[in-house]
């Protein structure tokens, strides 16, 4: 009962109504001046003007220039012009093409590709081939996948790499702002002694779980509010561009999978986190502030093998429980995962999980008891183990 | 009625030692006030009597309607710390409605205590108001009222007079005295010296981990062996260099013009004083002079950090039992 009310008042907070209502409305008006940029950039800059010297034919097409189509005889007239009338000159009569321009600038990079793609048509039309000869050319093959089983788990592509690095930027979320809330939470309530009142009306074990608590579910919901914000813009561009609905290409289960792990994963998270800032007796001279940055590491791990979802470095670190939280997920989003590995990585994630609470109140109380000084990594990791400290 | 009994408790911290061999009774139903200067070893006591540090030697004990306990029980006193502990960035409603729910008080009863206490204190026009935006004095004020709400057995209130204002001190030595008249016991640390000596049944001097004096007042009264001295004044200006030529005065310093402060020599009579003072001059006044808590608390400790070792020994008299 009195970790529930710890977690309340935690959660209440940091939760402020008209916080969250500000969160949504800049939000939305940065997606709102992102979906502007592109026109407000294409009016603002200017369009390059390039003369393109060759017989006859076709000229390049590229946003933000101007090509103009001129005989070789003026060769001599249009290159004096340079900088002044024509920031470039494309010249199609020697071998190779030559990109004439005044100085280097930044924007020649793209008028180069462009040239060079224009350019290999224009060979390619040159050639004694027929109509379908030239395409064949011009064309990438197509691959037909034939696959012998009807079912293997194999997912939507688009709707996987959404969900896959949907849930990696969602995690990052409520990891980045776990690390906030519970350094700010613990370390200031030390300092100030705010602790020391209420550890004589509850266990360092009470307070500690409440405050994981409180905090993992302010995580959470920032996660999902996060989440279900990004999903109706996305839908209501595609509704704007008349494209049919993005959907999320997992089942009832692998949601509440995802939830599940998610959830254990940021209570892990968040254990550990107050652990060391139980151990922070001033934030401003404490070199251990770093340490906290550490879970982040299961995120980037996540993240690497997260373009080949079946392969064994993945497997494993869906059952490691440091990684779970976060591979799990991920590789349920991408590829079927047989139900006993399933359960076991849970059953692993609860087991850490269990662990790293009790060793962060322990770290918690030692903490306290020092009275005024940090522990030292031996007190920690006698404490982390559950031995008893030398105080 | 809630009793503690400290028996040949010690902490030491690294290389100090906070507290040394420490015993003592705290009986139930008074205030017993703990004195001495910063570093004394004040609060490493109070901390381990609530359960914040454990001692490294001796034991606790508490005995609470016959039933004993090895340290305090749940939910029986309430504690004010020497740093406070608050949340500034919340309400007083705020703040002690979170610390009623976590001692358990229904609604009702922390709203009937909230109103009680507000209004006792002169808080309930600040009762809306964040931690953050009030006096000092103030913020005490709502601290204390946090130890106050689930009316415990026992009270422990490390320095409650710092930031109060006269009024407000009265306030609460006003509240504590009905307190103890309630059967609480209230365990309290201070400086201010004429307080605790209206307020304190029992007192016990510290300094430097270890006891100076211990008892009632008069106990630690006599335990501090008191240099009396006597206050005179002349009718008219005296030579000052007959009084270094008088055999009855060990020490004198001039309050005012024709005003001295006087400390008598071992085995020398009051009579024999009035005789020599009177060949200096007539007299217009001549007075006792009772030297305060505060008086001796200072020659106290000044006396116990020149010789650490001729630390006074409370005796069984002085002890409570």
């Amino acid at each position: 009962m009195k970790i529930w009310t710890i977690a309340i008042f935690e959660f209440k907070r940091y939760f402020k109504w008209k916080q969250e209502l500000i969160g949504i409305g800049l939000m939305l008006l940065i997606f709102t001046l992102s979906s502007l940029w592109p026109v407000l950039k294409n009016a603002l800059d200017k369009d390059y003007n390039v003369a393109v010297l060759a017989a006859a034919g076709s000229v390049p097409e590229l946003n933000g220039f101007k090509f103009q189509l001129l005989p070789i005889d003026k060769k001599a007239d249009v290159e004096a012009g340079v900088g002044e009338v024509w920031d470039a000159v494309i010249d199609t009569t020697v071998t190779p093409v030559q990109l004439l321009a005044e100085e280097k600038a930044s924007w020649q990079d793209k008028l180069k590709t462009t040239v060079q793609k224009w350019q290999q048509q224009r060979l390619i039309n040159a050639l004694p081939l027929s109509a379908e000869q030239q395409q064949l050319i011009a064309k990438l093959p197509d691959i037909k996948v034939q696959l012998l089983k009807a079912d293997t788990g194999a997912k939507d592509d688009k709707g996987q790499k959404l969900v896959s690095a949907g849930l990696l930027f969602l995690l990052a979320l409520g990891v980045f702002s776990g690390f906030g809330f519970m350094f700010t939470a613990i370390t200031t309530e030390k300092q100030n002694r705010v602790t020391e009142q209420l550890l004589t009306l509850l266990t360092p074990q009470q307070w500690m779980d409440g405050k994981i608590l409180g905090i993992s579910l302010f995580c959470l919901k920032s996660m999902l509010t996060s989440g279900l914000f990004f999903f109706l813009v996305i839908q209501a561009f595609r509704l704007i561009e008349n494209k049919p609905m993005q959907s999320i290409p997992m089942t009832g289960f692998e949601v509440f999978s995802a939830l599940l792990f998610v959830g254990l994963g940021l209570l892990l998270v968040n254990s550990f986190m107050a652990g060391f800032a139980a151990t922070i007796d001033d934030p401003n001279h404490s070199s251990r502030s770093i340490m906290m940055f550490l879970p982040a590491a299961p995120l980037g791990l996540a993240f690497s093998v997260m373009d080949n979802a079946e392969g064994l470095m993945m497997q494993i670190l869906s059952l490691f429980p440091l990684t779970s939280f976060a591979a799990m997920p991920l590789r349920m989003a991408n590829s079927a995962v047989p139900m006993w590995e399933w359960a076991l990585a849970l059953a692993l994630l609860i087991g850490c999980l269990w662990w790293f609470k009790t060793a962060a109140s322990r770290v918690f109380a030692l903490g306290i008891r020092m009275y005024g000084k940090e522990p030292d990594w031996a007190d920690i990791a006698r404490a982390f183990v559950g031995r008893k400290a030398r105080i | 009625m809630l009793n503690i009994e400290v028996s040949h408790v010690a902490k030491t911290y690294g290389t100090v030692q906070a507290v040394q061999d420490l015993s003592f009774t705290i009986p139930g139903g008074q205030i017993f006030a703990l004195l001495g200067p910063n570093g004394a070893g004040k609060s490493s006591l109070i901390r381990m009597l609530v359960g914040l540090t454990l001692p490294d030697q001796g034991h606790i004990r508490v005995t609470l309607a016959g039933q004993h306990y090895s340290t305090l029980p749940d939910g029986c006193f309430g504690y004010l710390p020497e740093d406070r502990g608050l949340y500034l960035d919340k309400t007083v409603v705020e703040n002690l409605q979170y610390i009623g729910q976590l001692r358990g008080l229904s609604k009702h009863q922390i709203t009937e205590q909230l109103d009680h206490w507000l209004q006792r204190l002169d808080l309930l026009d600040k009762r809306k108001e964040n931690l953050s935006k009030l006096s000092k004095g103030n913020q005490q004020k709502v601290q204390l009222i946090s130890c106050l709400m689930h009316q415990p057995a026992l009270l422990i209130l490390d320095e409650p007079f710092s930031g109060l204002d006269p009024i407000n001190q009265e306030h609460v030595l006003t509240i504590l005295a009905e307190l103890k008249a309630k059967g609480t016991t209230v365990l309290l640390s201070a400086h201010q010296m004429a307080l605790v000596e209206r307020l304190a049944d029992q007192m016990m001097l510290l300094n430097k981990g270890q006891v100076v004096a211990q008892g009632n007042l008069q106990q630690v009264t006599q335990q501090l062996d008191p240099k009396v001295s006597y206050s005179v004044t002349f009718a008219d200006a005296i030579d000052t260099s007959q009084l270094d030529l008088c055999s009855s005065i060990r020490l004198w310093h001039m309050q005012a013009p024709q005003q001295f402060l006087l400390e008598l020599r071992e085995h020398v009579s009051v009579n024999q004083l009035l005789q020599q003072l009177s060949q200096l001059g007539a007299l217009a006044d001549f007075s006792r002079q009772q030297p305060s808590l505060h008086d001796l608390y200072l020659a106290a400790v000044q006396h116990h950090n020149l010789t650490p070792e001729s630390a006074v020994s409370p005796s069984n008299e002085g002890a409570v039992a």
